[in-house]
């Protein structure tokens, strides 16, 4: 069954927006795709504002952490393709989707996400931030359920009542692995996407500069952030929030070999440890 | 929805790594352990190097900032063959801490060897930047090979071929030519002098005639061949300093050399340095003397008897001259003096760095010692006697305004300031008139009457003042009650959900 623009974005939003900035349980659909993506963008209205409200509070709870403002903007055209390329890319995480397929959906999302400009702006950037600051908190938990006479391990789903009676007598024992975003897409591709991903909310990029992985690098678009005043005193205060010897580390380990990017590396630097 | 493994999920098990996450609390590697950090740690460390110059390497970084000491009762290196055939060389010691295991990866990072930590047969790649509490496996290899490595990069098994102790090692290393050493070596520094038995007498009698402080013994060594006659006998020296004038002469010599200690029971011929820190490595028994150019070391144990070279000092006998018999005219009268401290007319200039005051003062002490700065607390030592409580500072004691000041008028001798003692001898010669021992300190204080007292205290009766002086409060636990965090975030989990058929037909 077809599927429309209309129908698709509000469950998007539900399933997907409201968890990623409230937290609590992300359910996907069937992929997207490029086609159902520009239709969602190109909607006047893709959610209502009452819709909006629910996660307006939040969204203006991390931005006042970095500046005094007390509204933010409904999620613009490039917001919806970014949430709709950052659905398909967990869904290439899918464990029952087979390699071809994987492939292939990367493939898709890597098309996609070359697509979606740069933030025109700073303010663009921390509306960007209020909504994906949380990206790699996303995480499946595993579970690996041994008892007597088996096991079974089940994917991001819950492990049915039945396995778990009786746990005395069926020596019943549950390893449980919360798995990360980062580890998910643990394939030179799936980490790429990341970082590409990454790259569309440099704000972002530079709020969890000291994650293990994907490591972080100096690119255009984040040095197009710091270039601005007001973009590089927003992330220096978001650098500040993070522990200084990691973020120290971080940067000093993100050299590149582009010599503009070096020179802002090194200015970033200095300003930090100013 | 019951979900078994994948075909793409058993690819990623292929990768046998995992990289573990801040609060894992179960591992699958047996015998690894997290440690109160969360790091990854098993009972033993292991570093693999691709040959033995890059052990050498390693050893070389290493003993020079830190001493192998603590590692060598479970220090081992072998040799190990992969199933390919590659011979390499593992280090494996007792890991104990992250501690000695991020200070042995750091150098081990250097010189090209790769770290792993376990137990007894699986051991796992050591932490690094990109994994800061280490690695976890997900698959075991079932084999009966001494060592499993795992690694990012490889896994590979290796059996043991043969064991290298590290004694032999060492000995078996050449060292290096460094002129400098001869030029870097100080008027008091000790030297081990070896010569060949033709010279021994006369370099004895040259070192009495010098007045050279030295110790001589004979060392023998098993024939090098079936064809010598005998054991080869050298004669060894240790001289405690070895005056400048001399060096020319013992090092220019044919048949003498000059070793250096590096360390209580191992030297290395001046003008040489061993490639590896062995003051680090205390692995030798009785004496080692490493020669230059690939000559085998001479090894001495037991290390044999040493007695001073005056004794072997050549004595002339006239037994002609009559000897006068001293019974005839009877006991000279004893020309011995008492020992007497009188007040000095001399100008005060030698540093206080003692001080004595009674028993009886100590209450006055405890209320002083509220008033002490930090820095005097840290540096004065104390020792309560029977006699009376001794405050002792080689920076000086001006700072506790509390009874008799004393002032160091030789090592371990302490007069009281402001006295001078008559007869008026060298204050050596007073130190062994009292013969005291070198372990004692002595302190020679006014008593009431003419009647001088020299006390002794033990050396090690004198403890830091600042461990002694705080009585400790009472304490008691509080236990604390967990907060909840309102504004904490809600964990963000991905459900996974059946897919259906055709799931990719929008893409």
């Amino acid at each position: 069954v077809a599927r429309s623009a209309a129908q698709v974005a509000p469950v998007l939003f539900e399933h997907l927006l409201r968890p990623l900035v409230l937290g609590g349980k992300v359910t996907l659909m069937r992929p997207l795709g490029a086609e159902l993506e520009s239709a969602i963008a190109e909607l006047p209205e893709p959610v209502g504002a009452e819709a909006l409200s629910q996660i307006e509070f939040a969204r203006v709870r991390r931005v006042r952490s970095l500046t005094p403002l007390d509204r933010c903007a409904a999620p613009n055209a490039s917001d919806w393709r970014l949430l709709a390329c950052l659905h398909d890319l967990l869904q290439a995480t899918h464990p029952s989707l087979g390699s071809h397929a994987n492939q292939k959906l990367l493939a898709n999302v890597e098309a996609r996400l070359s697509l979606i400009p740069p933030v025109a702006n700073v303010h663009e950037a921390l509306m960007r931030h209020s909504l994906f600051a949380r990206v790699l908190e996303i995480a499946r938990v595993d579970t690996k359920v041994s008892y007597w006479v088996g096991s079974a391990t089940y994917l991001g789903t819950p492990v049915p009542k039945r396995l778990t009676a009786w746990p005395e007598l069926r020596r019943v024992k549950q390893d449980v692995t919360r798995r990360d975003a980062a580890d998910l897409l643990n394939s030179e591709q799936g980490l790429r996407l990341l970082v590409q991903l990454l790259h569309k909310t440099p704000l972002t990029d530079f709020a969890t500069c000291t994650r293990n992985a994907p490591p972080f690098q100096f690119t255009e678009e984040n040095a197009a952030l710091i270039a601005a005043p007001v973009g590089m005193k927003l992330t220096l205060r978001a650098l500040h929030a993070l522990p200084s010897e990691q973020v120290t580390y971080a940067l000093r380990g993100a050299a590149s070999v582009n010599a503009r990017l070096q020179s802002v590396a090194t200015q970033v630097l200095q300003a930090f440890q100013a | 929805m019951k979900s078994q493994l994948t075909p793409r999920e058993k690819g990623k098990l292929a990768l046998v790594l995992e990289k573990i996450a801040l609060h894992q609390t179960r591992l699958r590697t047996p015998g690894l352990s997290l440690d109160g950090r969360g790091i990854a740690l098993g009972a033993k460390g292991l570093v693999l190097f691709p040959s033995m110059d890059r052990l050498v390497a390693w050893l070389s970084v290493y003993t020079r900032e830190r001493s192998l000491e603590d590692m060598l009762a479970n220090l081992r290196i072998e040799t190990v063959r992969s199933k390919l055939g590659t011979q390499e060389l593992v280090l494996s010691f007792a890991a104990e801490s992250t501690d000695r295991m991020d200070a042995t990866a750091e150098t081990a990072r250097l010189v090209g060897g790769f770290t792993f930590t376990g137990s007894a047969r699986h051991f796992i790649q050591y932490r690094d930047a990109s994994a800061p509490f280490g690695f976890d496996t997900n698959e075991l290899q079932t084999t009966d090979a001494s060592y499993v490595l795992y690694h990012e990069k490889f896994t590979q098994s290796y059996a043991t071929v043969r064991t290298l102790p590290l004694h032999d090692l060492l000995l078996t290393l050449m060292p290096r030519p460094a002129p400098e050493t001869i030029r870097e070596i100080k008027s008091g520094d000790p030297h081990i002098v070896v010569a060949e038995a033709g010279l021994g007498p006369a370099l004895i009698h040259y070192f009495v005639r010098s007045q050279v402080q030295a110790e001589v013994a004979l060392g023998e060594w098993p024939p090098e061949s079936a064809f010598d006659d005998g054991p080869t006998r050298r004669y060894l020296f240790r001289v405690a300093a070895l005056p400048v004038r001399m060096r020319a002469l013992l090092f220019g010599t044919p048949g003498i050399t000059v070793f250096l200690p590096q360390g209580p029971s191992v030297a290395v011929e001046a003008g040489f340095r061993h490639p590896i820190t062995l003051r680090a490595c205390p692995v030798f028994a009785g004496l080692s003397l490493i020669r230059q150019g690939g000559a085998p070391p001479w090894k001495l144990d037991p290390i044999p008897v040493f007695g001073d070279v005056r004794a072997f000092a050549r004595v002339d006998i006239n037994l002609e001259t009559p000897v006068h018999d001293a019974r005839s005219s009877g006991a000279p009268d004893p020309v011995r003096v008492q020992l007497r401290l009188l007040p000095s007319t001399g100008a005060f200039g030698q540093a206080v760095t003692a001080s004595f005051f009674p028993t009886a003062e100590l209450g006055m002490f405890r209320s002083l010692a509220y008033a002490l700065p930090r820095e005097t607390l840290e540096r004065v030592e104390i020792a309560i006697t029977g006699t009376g409580v001794f405050l002792h500072s080689t920076d000086g004691i001006e700072g506790i305004p509390l009874g008799t000041y004393l002032t160091e008028i030789h090592p371990g001798l302490h007069l009281a300031t402001g006295y001078d003692f008559v007869p008026k001898v060298a204050p050596e010669v007073l130190q062994q008139a009292l013969n005291i021992p070198t372990s004692m300190i002595t302190f020679l204080l006014p008593g009431a009457g003419g009647s001088e007292r020299a006390i002794a205290v033990e050396r090690a009766a004198f403890v830091p003042l600042e461990t002694l002086l705080l009585e400790a409060p009472h304490w008691e636990p509080a236990a604390h009650e967990t907060i909840e965090r309102t504004l904490a975030d809600a964990p963000i989990e991905l459900q996974v959900e059946v897919l259906g058929l055709l799931p990719l037909r929008d893409v």
